[in-house]
């Protein structure tokens, strides 16, 4: 990138006569990149090569894993649990202040949440968590 | 040393695929995760990782060909397919842009008056700063075309300064635009008409860019002496790209500037 800097400089040279030529450098590359040394061409150029290579290869592999974190289904479990968390804190009903039908109140209509809920509930006697249960049965 | 016994380029085995898929990745992802979570991090990354990839990328394109001497003809002949076929993906990509404006210019709707410009709509006045465009872009063309030229006939001052010229009228282009962008009276959000001019002439404005940018990249190249008189395939597919940029400003300016307004 910073020999695109070096473009008005080089053009500016290039126009003016009395300026000195800059000097044809492709042979020597020629010469560097024909060697027979074994090495891909990605790094023959020599340590400037390897040491970006290694920083563009870091960069891959760590923006593999900071994907993974934010965008994998681990996330998305955590983000789905958050979200139950709020809806039992009757967050989402407060802020749509809605009259909602028993069924709702209760949350996550999954096997699982009913089973961990009546559990719970249970313990507190609760009548109100029964009847509604009927009653999503019933629905259902 | 083992020698091939063909004309053709098997390629040394490269970690640049991959970089550039991974920095897909991160820009698509990125991107949907700054619209909903507010936070850049992913899509800049992804960013980076694409511009790293380009520059190596290209710049082991450029070894293989000019100090390797791994662009024979057969090879070069390749190269101009994919070139070429590539340029006709990019043409389609606009077609789609041109269907979406005369879908909606040739029938307006009654919510936009049944007219077209939409009422309430100011259009550019075709014949100020559009108009200087179009003699820019042509005059572009005429540089660049008097730059293959130079280079042909080895003159090398000459193919610089044109080369030089037609990078100067590209960034003049792109200033004129943006500032049009800036002092026009409609957005993108006013209606079908917004979304079109701005979505249609936008993405042009980004191709003159990347033109600009290919250009410059043979400028430092014919500076460095990489380009010969017989073999400069890298300034000739920079033309070609420069010419279709110039075809699509032809087409935006007569469709959307001239006959819509």
């Amino acid at each position: 990138m910073n020999h695109l800097l070096k473009v008005p400089l080089l053009a500016s040279r290039a126009f003016s006569s009395s300026a000195r030529q800059l000097r044809n450098k492709v042979p020597e590359a020629q010469k560097l990149f024909q060697a027979d040394n074994g090495l891909p061409v990605h790094i023959k150029g020599g340590t400037g090569d390897v040491l970006l290579y290694r920083a563009t290869m870091t960069l891959t592999i760590g923006g593999n894993l900071t994907f993974n974190c934010s965008c994998s289904s681990l996330a998305y479990c955590y983000i789905a649990s958050l979200l139950n968390q709020a809806n039992d804190k009757g967050i989402f009903k407060s802020l749509f202040s809605l009259q909602e039908p028993a069924t709702l109140s209760t949350g996550c209509s999954s096997p699982l949440c009913l089973r961990r809920r009546r559990r719970g509930q249970e313990e507190l006697g609760s009548v109100y968590f029964t009847e509604s249960l009927a009653q999503s049965n019933a629905n259902v | 040393m083992a020698h091939q016994a063909h004309a053709y380029h098997m390629v040394d085995p490269s970690p640049w695929p991959l970089t550039g898929a991974v920095a897909a990745l991160l820009m698509t992802s990125g991107l949907a995760i700054w619209m909903h979570f507010h936070t850049m991090t992913l899509m800049t990354l992804g960013m980076i990782l694409l511009l790293l990839t380009m520059y190596q990328w290209w710049r082991d394109i450029i070894r293989e060909g000019t100090f390797q001497g791994h662009h024979t003809p057969p090879v070069q002949k390749g190269l101009r397919y994919g070139m070429i076929l590539f340029i006709t993906s990019e043409v389609f990509f606009f077609l789609g842009f041109f269907w979406a404006f005369y879908h909606s210019s040739l029938a307006p709707t009654p919510e936009l008056g049944g007219c077209w410009p939409p009422t309430g709509i100011t259009t550019l006045d075709p014949f100020e700063v559009p108009l200087l465009n179009t003699a820019v872009l042509l005059a572009s063309g005429v540089t660049v075309t008097w730059a293959h030229h130079s280079i042909m006939e080895g003159l090398r001052k000459q193919a610089i300064q044109s080369l030089a010229l037609t990078i100067l009228l590209g960034f003049y282009f792109t200033f004129l635009q943006g500032m049009e962008y800036y002092e026009a009276p409609f957005t993108i959000a006013d209606g079908v008409y917004g979304s079109t001019f701005f979505v249609a002439t936008g993405f042009h404005g980004l191709h003159v860019i990347i033109g600009s940018t290919f250009l410059a990249v043979c400028l430092l190249r014919q500076v460095q002496y990489h380009f010969t008189s017989e073999h400069h395939f890298g300034f000739e597919a920079a033309a070609w790209y420069w010419h279709f940029v110039d075809v699509v400003w032809l087409f935006l300016y007569i469709s959307i500037y001239w006959w819509g307004s």
